[in-house]
């Protein structure tokens, strides 16, 4: 429309719905068109190799991703100009995101096989789906693939860890491990009483993690509510002075704010509605 | 060998009831605490992964915005907490987005709300008590 | 056409039992001194495939790769149970399908509060990555993969990205060829629909 603006002033002017739309191009493309382009190019790639029917002719499939590349690249002003693509998928990068383990053409050719035989059944899938198919938009960390072997290892190793101790060590080293707790109880009772400070700083960080469990348990349930309404005044008042609330101003303001305000028949019928209203501003 | 086991859990025993006593007021505060931190997990969706990389930088946020000065002006109070919650809103993003991060300030401002709320509920409660009492 | 016959033969045969490289593998495996290392050629293996197919249900990389090494601790553990009347990769496939279905089946419980609206928080997540483009046809196919219930988004994954054979995927998920076909039918007009009116 932008070459001929005659046309778009033409649309305008009969009051088409027509005028500002943009002409997205989309010609239908003879079945199977793609999925024979597979076949065509191996042909121009390898032709002496004549490919019998029903079977992949070896080194298939290694030079199949980028002999296709290669021919579309070249292909790419003429014939594919020609066939319609949608807008954004001609500016799609072509390069294959998708990295494969080496494995997996092995056993492609099988998979591809019995896809052959099911051809006939399948829903045909459009030319967007047919090309981005390889195209992966999500990414992953570097170096992923390569620590991961090990990381799945040492979890493994961690969970099933258990040493066979024969059965007359056993009783030593259960006493052994005995004695250690004993020493380890004595020194820490030891050494908490005479450490009063640097403990609150250990229970404030055992805290955050006691604290967590608590809120997983809540969520699992799903009993917030509950909890909410086991808490006690005096609680949620240190809570909110301690985060710089102004407890008594935010309770007016609320009051004020709320839809909890009574309806004016409320007043008639009870004398003390408007004290019990007040109450609830209460600062004590 | 008795005897050390004795003297072991006398000290052991000691030890903790001494922590008990520092715990219980923090513990009180951890109640709260915990329906925070249930709130807006449930409230943003977090996943567990989230949640490992969220709170962290929560607390961190938490603490600055206590330690502004009480007793500033209102409008300059408020303005020193818009910044510091203008400073956090690159941080949060790249954990959980930007849409959630707003989610994650509105919802900040929702828990204290229900706090208020079940404030006055109860002291209303208190109230009625004491008055039906008194009749 | 007995050629053809032949290959049909050989395909179905191929798929019933286990790979020669597999075998070896299990067969390492099986030997106390050789177990780590097997355990580790099985995971080198399989890891990218497997990945893929449970971050196209899960879509963050976190959440994947916890399924991801759940799984194969799990592998590790039941290995030796592995009864070789189907490919390595079928079992493999199927523990991660159903570990991914049952991470989303928990996440869904833990969302009990929320009220938010049309908009999934798999879709949510996914308009969060860094480098969304709600235009491209890529991003797009991804939204509308999410949209599909999970068992189907596990249909059409198998099929379409990893061109999975009816027969093997009704192993994997344990449910009839024909219910399947049907899914996948109806997964790809689904988000067909999705992405041309979006």
């Amino acid at each position: 429309m932008k070459q001929h603006p005659e046309i778009e002033q033409e649309l305008k002017d009969l009051g088409s719905t027509l005028a500002g739309v943009e002409p997205v191009n989309i010609f239908r493309v003879p079945e199977g068109y793609f999925n024979s382009i597979v076949h065509d190019v191996l042909l121009e790639v390898s032709p002496t190799k004549a490919i019998p029917e029903g079977s992949v002719p070896e080194g298939y499939f290694e030079g199949l991703a980028s002999a296709i590349i290669e021919k579309i690249n070249q292909e790419e002003t003429a014939d594919l100009e020609n066939i319609a693509l949608l807008p954004e998928l001609k500016n799609m990068n072509r390069t294959p995101v998708f990295s494969l383990p080496a494995a997996y053409f092995d056993e492609l050719p099988e998979i591809i096989n019995s896809r052959i035989k099911e051809d006939a059944l399948q829903p045909f899938l459009s030319e967007n789906l047919v090309f981005i198919r390889n195209i992966n938009p999500y990414q992953v960390p570097a170096g992923y693939f390569e620590h991961l072997p090990k990381s799945i290892i040492e979890k493994v190793n961690i969970g099933s860890a258990a040493p066979v101790i024969q059965m007359s060590s056993r009783r030593s080293l259960f006493r052994y491990t005995a004695a250690a707790v004993m020493a380890g109880l004595l020194g820490l009772a030891i050494f908490s009483t005479f450490n009063d400070g640097r403990n609150k700083q250990l229970v404030a960080d055992n805290l955050d993690e006691s604290t967590m469990r608590a809120a997983k348990t809540i969520v699992q349930k799903g009993d917030f509510d509950a909890v909410l309404s086991s808490v006690s005044d005096q609680e949620i008042v240190d809570y909110l002075s301690n985060g710089g609330e102004d407890v008594n101003a935010a309770l007016v303001a609320s009051v004020a704010a709320s839809d909890n305000l009574p309806d004016q028949i409320d007043y008639i019928l009870d004398d003390h509605t408007l004290d019990n209203l007040l109450d609830g501003v209460i600062t004590n | 060998m008795k005897h050390f086991l004795l003297i072991a859990f006398l000290f052991s025993g000691l030890s903790f009831t001494h922590a008990q006593d520092n715990g219980n007021p923090s513990k009180r505060a951890e109640r709260i605490q915990a329906l925070y931190v249930a709130y807006i997990t449930e409230q943003l969706n977090l996943t567990e992964t989230e949640a490992q990389k969220f709170w962290p930088v929560q607390k961190q946020y938490d603490t600055e915005v206590k330690s502004v000065g009480k007793n500033m002006p209102e409008l300059d109070r408020q303005q020193a907490v818009l910044d510091i919650k203008k400073k956090y809103q690159g941080s949060f993003s790249k954990i959980i987005g930007p849409e959630r991060t707003d989610e994650f300030f509105r919802k900040d401002i929702e828990f204290r709300k229900k706090l208020i709320d079940q404030l006055r509920k109860i002291r209303q409660q208190n109230h009625n008590q004491r008055r039906s009492g008194r009749n | 056409m007995p050629i053809g016959f032949v290959i049909l033969l050989q395909l179905l045969h191929a798929q019933m039992t286990i790979q020669p490289e597999d075998r070896e593998l299990l067969d390492q495996f099986r030997n106390e001194t050789t177990r780590e290392q097997a355990f580790t050629k099985i995971i080198k293996k399989y890891q990218e495939r497997l990945y893929w197919h449970i971050r196209r249900m899960v879509v963050s990389h976190e959440d994947t790769n916890d399924i991801l090494q759940n799984m194969f601790i799990k592998v590790w553990k039941n290995l030796d149970n592995f009864r070789e009347d189907s490919q390595l990769f079928t079992w493999l496939y199927r523990i991660a399908t159903n570990e991914s279905l049952t991470h989303l089946q928990q996440q869904k419980k833990r969302l009990a509060f929320s009220l938010s609206d049309d908009e999934s928080p798999l879709a949510n997540k996914i308009k969060a990555d860094e480098h969304f483009d709600g235009q491209k046809l890529e991003w797009k196919l991804q939204l509308a993969i999410q949209k599909l219930p999970e068992k189907q988004r596990a249909v059409f994954n198998l099929r379409y990205f990893e061109e999975m054979p009816y027969e093997e995927m009704s192993r994997v998920l344990e449910t009839s060829e024909g219910a399947l076909k049907a899914s996948y039918h109806h997964a790809v007009k689904k988000i067909e629909d999705f992405i041309k009116n979006r």
